[in-house]
């Protein structure tokens, strides 16, 4: 029987010793000090040097290097080794035990949140040396908070300073963060112990990706049935005109969750923090209701709103909903389409003409034959399956682009790119070629975004992964040129903004969304249709916005949007452009000229802390709490220049809830036959295999005591110094 | 002893605490026979216009027509008939200096300080020589010359004064006071030096030439305390060197009977070298009384006096 050492590297503390050894060496103890005359004599004499490099007081030294000595091989915690068999078992039994924590808003519900905090030190009181622990949290997005660590205490000590935030459940996210954990141990057994309150939202609209073989999946619920709420769960602003004043109509949705929630309610929409208008909402189970408010004309600037809700108790109910009403333009499209009949474009409109954000108005053309007076005063022109003009129109379409138009080309079956003008190949991002037809039963999906796009940035963070659900069945082929490369790599910028650039593609490679930038004009072509014929793109939430985003973009349209939702990512350069800091159509500063740039703005939170915008560096700002923020110059006497409201993600407040042992077979690695067993371990929580290895283990804690043998030895060697040196001895005694 | 005296009490000036009345009336009996050996009192035994106590006789002479008859001895008349007139041998009135070393190394001391004791020898040796009649002066100086006060027959309480005021504080350096004081002195005297003497014998040389050669005689107290030449301390302690602050922690025991031939061969060089440069060494041990010092060294300036005498007679 051996002896190893848990924490090795804590013996190089015995070079330590060293230190009393070479203090006696080069040290003598000085004793009392008396102030002599003159040592004009006494530094003549050659006794002195020898005797400095003896070592006097051998017991002194000695019970000094062996203190350093025991206190080194105790934090270095040896253990007493097994034999062979026993060792085998025992690595066998080793644990890598993965804390997975939902801190999302749901969790603030009730005691949920001290609930989880107990669940989690219960297993960790499980847990028997050397098993290893760590802690993973995540809301919408997972991180790891304390590193695999043979201390529990750790984990305990991290437990204390984490509480509940503001965001949404994405339960993928924390399972992907435990998992890169769990992939990179040596522990032959793997455990993920997921703590939360198992909101069925939280999973189906996150990544949802199986865990590796081998992980045990273990689930504490913190939940709790019957439990619901009523709340705002959206506020969308209706633009109009009259009287050549905008004019915005606030429309807020109530739904009303779960069977406990209360059944009517007041409607208060404030407006600058004074109560504007009052409304009674009374509502079913898993009802919702759509409460109009009346037009508010806009002022020159933004005006700050709130939506809350106020039952009949007097309470309220959820947190207010915020928004910002702000002056917004009409955005002019033109849509040109195939006769009647054919070629229809109903989901495009229908994204078009929804209600919310900037208002649109759609003009609808069955011809490309258009001449510049027809064109002027459009933002933007899609050309929808129909082929490109050619002569006059297209030099009409052209010169329109080139004068800042924007033009977005949806190819389709009827986008014969053989009947394409040749006047139109150096004007498109690409040249189409023929269709590409994919497995029907598969097809293909987005596999490369480019998520610093302004199209995608929205798309950036947890939840963005809903591009790749869609499937497309055909799409043309586009042979995008390749950008020339300049002979000085450094001035690469500018071309590559004027020249094509595709921005998403399929999973073979092939591009799906391509760009190029024409005079002060935008041309965007998308190679498959927008309708449910060559794809299912349009059946899928990710449809409307990825409609909105491209349509904005090629319109060199900004959107005004109301609100944001916690840890939303933010482009610092977006919100200064939105504050007029700076100007629109300007190139903003890039990420590596910000830190020599001065303070442009800043954003200031509901609790009054700053953050400079300029210094961002380039990433994206998620903002962690609800509330108004506002963009400020600085040295602005404190002006803001545009306000940003921020709410929770209502989405928290949905009460319905997911089986556990139902996500357990979800994330099985083989399959749902196959996760029985796990399924059946993560609701019990108990291991039904390795109890003789486990039982050594905790012999094992036995066997690792001697470091408090060591300990205690070197606290009776430094008393035994103390007293050693501390000695009355005769000291300089003068002779009467 | 100093705290018993009646500076102490309060009924006397500053000064006087150094005048040991003990010790002053033991040493008052010496006269100031030790004064002959300068050159001020060997050459000056001028006639003093002054009949009185303090004159002492030192010849006969033939009676003649005009002589002041009440200085006809008549004891010698009634030996020899003859007439004798007696001659007197008045004090010297000459400059008496002490050079005071305030250095930091003479605040040493267990029963009493180096700087306490040489103090007090000051004192009375100003104080014996002002009551002989001599002018009598001080110079303090440490590292840079500190007070000055120049030889007067007036300036007794002010040199007891400087002598009071005089702290070690500073490190020392009295190669440089005695230039300094060669360069003050126009006239020759008595000069006393008061030092424990860390320095090289051989530089005193040529500073006590210095005065020499001027025509002054100088007596150099060699002032050391008694661990100083023993070094008795035992156990294991650190040295602290008062000037320089150097630090040496040593073991005294085996270094104790190298020490006392190094302090010894040390004080004999110096009494070697202020031998042959015509200076007195007299090496004052601080255990011992202050006037058994005063009355050794005036004895033995006696001596040698009386030999002188007889030396130059013969």
């Amino acid at each position: 029987m051996g002896v190893s050492f848990l924490t090795p590297l804590f013996l190089a503390g015995l070079l330590a010793v060293t230190v009393p050894i070479i203090i006696h060496l080069i040290r003598r103890h000085r004793g009392k000090i008396i102030q002599f005359p003159s040592l004009m004599f006494l530094r003549q004499l050659p006794i002195q040097s020898v005797r400095r490099r003896s070592i006097r007081d051998w017991p002194l030294l000695l019970m000094r290097v062996g203190a350093l000595m025991l206190i080194a091989a105790a934090f270095a915690r040896p253990v007493l080794q097994l034999g062979a068999e026993e060792d085998g078992l025992v690595q066998d039994a080793l644990r890598e035990v993965v804390l997975v924590l939902d801190r999302s808003w749901s969790m603030e519900v009730g005691d949920r949140w001290e609930r989880a905090v107990d669940e989690a030190r219960q297993t960790l009181n499980g847990l028997v040396s050397p098993d290893r622990a760590s802690l993973v949290v995540f809301d919408g997005v997972g991180s790891v908070v304390v590193e695999p660590t043979l201390d529990p205490g750790r984990v305990s000590a991290a437990l204390d300073t984490i509480r509940p935030g503001w965001g949404g459940t994405q339960i993928g996210a924390g399972l992907q963060a435990a998992s890169g954990i769990l992939q990179a141990s040596d522990r032959s057994r793997r455990e993920l112990v997921l703590i939360s309150d198992f909101q069925r939202r939280g999973w189906e609209d996150g990544p949802r990706d199986p865990l590796a073989e081998g992980t045990v999946f273990i689930t504490r619920d913190v939940g709790d049935d019957g439990l619901g709420s009523m709340i705002v769960s959206d506020v969308t602003l209706e633009h109009s005109f009259t009287e050549g004043r905008q004019r915005v109509r606030p429309v807020a949705r109530v739904i009303r969750q779960g069977e406990e929630a209360a059944t009517r309610a007041e409607v208060i929409l404030q407006l600058d923090g004074q109560e504007a208008e009052r409304e009674a909402v009374e509502l079913e189970s898993e009802g919702a209701a759509s409460i109009g408010f009346n037009p508010i004309t806009l002022p020159a600037e933004g005006v700050r709103g709130s939506v809350r809700l106020e039952l009949e108790s007097g309470e309220a109910s959820g947190e207010p909903f915020r928004f910002v009403v702000s002056p917004s333009e009409i955005l002019s499209i033109l849509l040109v389409e195939g006769a009647p009949g054919q070629n229809a474009a109903p989901y495009l409109r229908s994204a078009l003409g929804i209600q919310g954000g900037t208002p649109v108005q759609i003009e609808t053309r069955r011809t490309a034959a258009l001449s510049a007076a027809e064109l002027s005063g459009f933002d933007l022109v899609i050309l929808n399956d129909v082929p490109l003009p050619g002569g006059a129109s297209a030099g009409a379409l052209q010169d329109h682009v080139r004068s800042g138009g924007g033009l977005l080309v949806v190819a389709g079956p009827a986008s014969d790119p053989q009947t394409w003008s040749g006047a139109w190949g150096p004007f498109l991002p690409g040249r189409l070629g023929e269709v590409i037809e994919r497995d029907p039963s598969r097809g293909a999906s987005l596999a490369q975004v480019d998520r610093d796009h302004p199209i995608f940035t929205v798309f950036r963070g947890a939840g963005g992964s809903g591009l790749g659900t869609p499937r497309f069945f055909r799409y043309h082929r586009l042979q995008v040129p390749e950008p020339a490369r300049p002979a000085d790599p450094n001035e690469a910028s500018a071309s590559d903004d004027d020249g094509p650039r595709v921005l998403a593609r399929f999973d073979d490679g092939a591009p799906a969304l391509a760009q190029q930038t024409v005079g002060a004009g935008r041309v965007l072509l998308w190679t498959s249709t927008l309708d449910n014929e060559w794809s299912d793109f349009p059946l899928h939430p990710v449809f409307l916005p990825v409609v909105r985003e491209v349509v904005q973009f090629a319109a060199a349209s900004a959107e005004s949007v109301p609100y944001f939702t916690v840890a939303q990512p933010l482009d610092p350069r977006f919100l200064l452009i939105e504050a007029g800091i700076i100007p629109r159509g300007e190139a903003p500063p890039e990420p590596e000229d910000t830190a020599d740039l001065p303070v442009l703005g800043l954003l200031v939170g509901p609790d009054g802390g700053g953050v400079d915008l300029t210094a961002a560096d380039g990433n994206l700002l998620q903002l962690s709490s609800p509330g108004f923020y506002e963009v400020r110059p600085p040295g602005d006497g404190g002006a803001a220049r545009w306000v940003v409201a921020v709410n929770p993600d209502v989405r928290e407040a949905d009460p319905a809830r997911l089986d556990p042992e139902e996500l357990a077979l979800a994330v099985a690695p083989g399959g749902a036959e196959e996760s029985g067993e796990m399924a059946q371990n993560g609701l019990t929580g108990d291991l039904t295999e390795g109890a003789d290895a486990r039982a050594l283990l905790e012999d094992g804690e036995r066997r690792q005591g001697a470091w408090r043998f060591l300990l205690l030895g070197a606290l009776v060697l430094l008393l035994g110094e103390t007293l050693l040196s501390g000695r009355k001895r005769p000291l300089a005694k003068q002779v009467a | 002893m100093p705290a018993e005296n009646a500076w102490s009490k309060g009924r006397v000036g500053p000064g006087a605490q150094f005048l040991d009345p003990v010790a002053l009336q033991r040493i008052g009996s010496l006269e100031l026979v030790a004064r002959g050996v300068v050159e001020g009192f060997l050459q000056g035994l001028h006639r003093s216009p002054f009949l009185g106590q303090s004159m002492d006789f030192a010849e006969h002479r033939p009676y003649s027509p005009g002589d002041d008859p009440r200085r006809v001895d008549w004891k010698a008349y009634a030996r020899t008939e003859r007439y004798f007139v007696k001659e007197f041998e008045a004090e010297t009135n000459t400059n008496f200096t002490v050079l005071l070393d305030c250095s930091h190394s003479m605040d040493f001391g267990e029963q009493i300080s180096k700087s306490d004791y040489s103090r007090y020898l000051a004192a009375c040796l100003s104080f014996l020589a002002r009551k002989q009649g001599d002018r009598v002066g001080i110079l303090t100086f440490d590292s840079e010359v500190r007070d000055v006060v120049p030889c007067s027959a007036r300036h007794l309480e002010l040199v007891l004064l400087t002598i009071d005021r005089a702290r070690p504080e500073r490190k020392g350096d009295f190669a440089l006071a005695l230039k300094d004081l060669a360069s003050r002195r126009t006239r020759k005297g008595l000069v006393a030096l008061i030092s424990d003497l860390y320095i090289e014998p051989e530089d005193l040389r040529r500073p006590l030439n210095q005065l020499r050669e001027i025509g002054n005689d100088v007596m150099v107290f060699h002032v050391l305390d008694p661990a100083e030449l023993d070094l008795p301390f035992t156990g294991k302690f650190t040295l602290e060197d008062m000037e320089t602050d150097e630090i040496l922690p040593l073991a005294p025991e085996q270094l104790r009977e190298e020490y006392k031939k190094l302090i010894d061969e040390h004080v004999a060089q110096v009494a070697r070298v202020l031998t042959s440069a015509g200076a007195d060494h007299v090496l004052v041990d601080t255990s011992r009384p202050l006037d058994q010092t005063l009355f050794h060294y005036l004895l033995a300036r006696q001596e040698r006096k009386r030999r002188g005498r007889w030396a130059s007679l013969s």
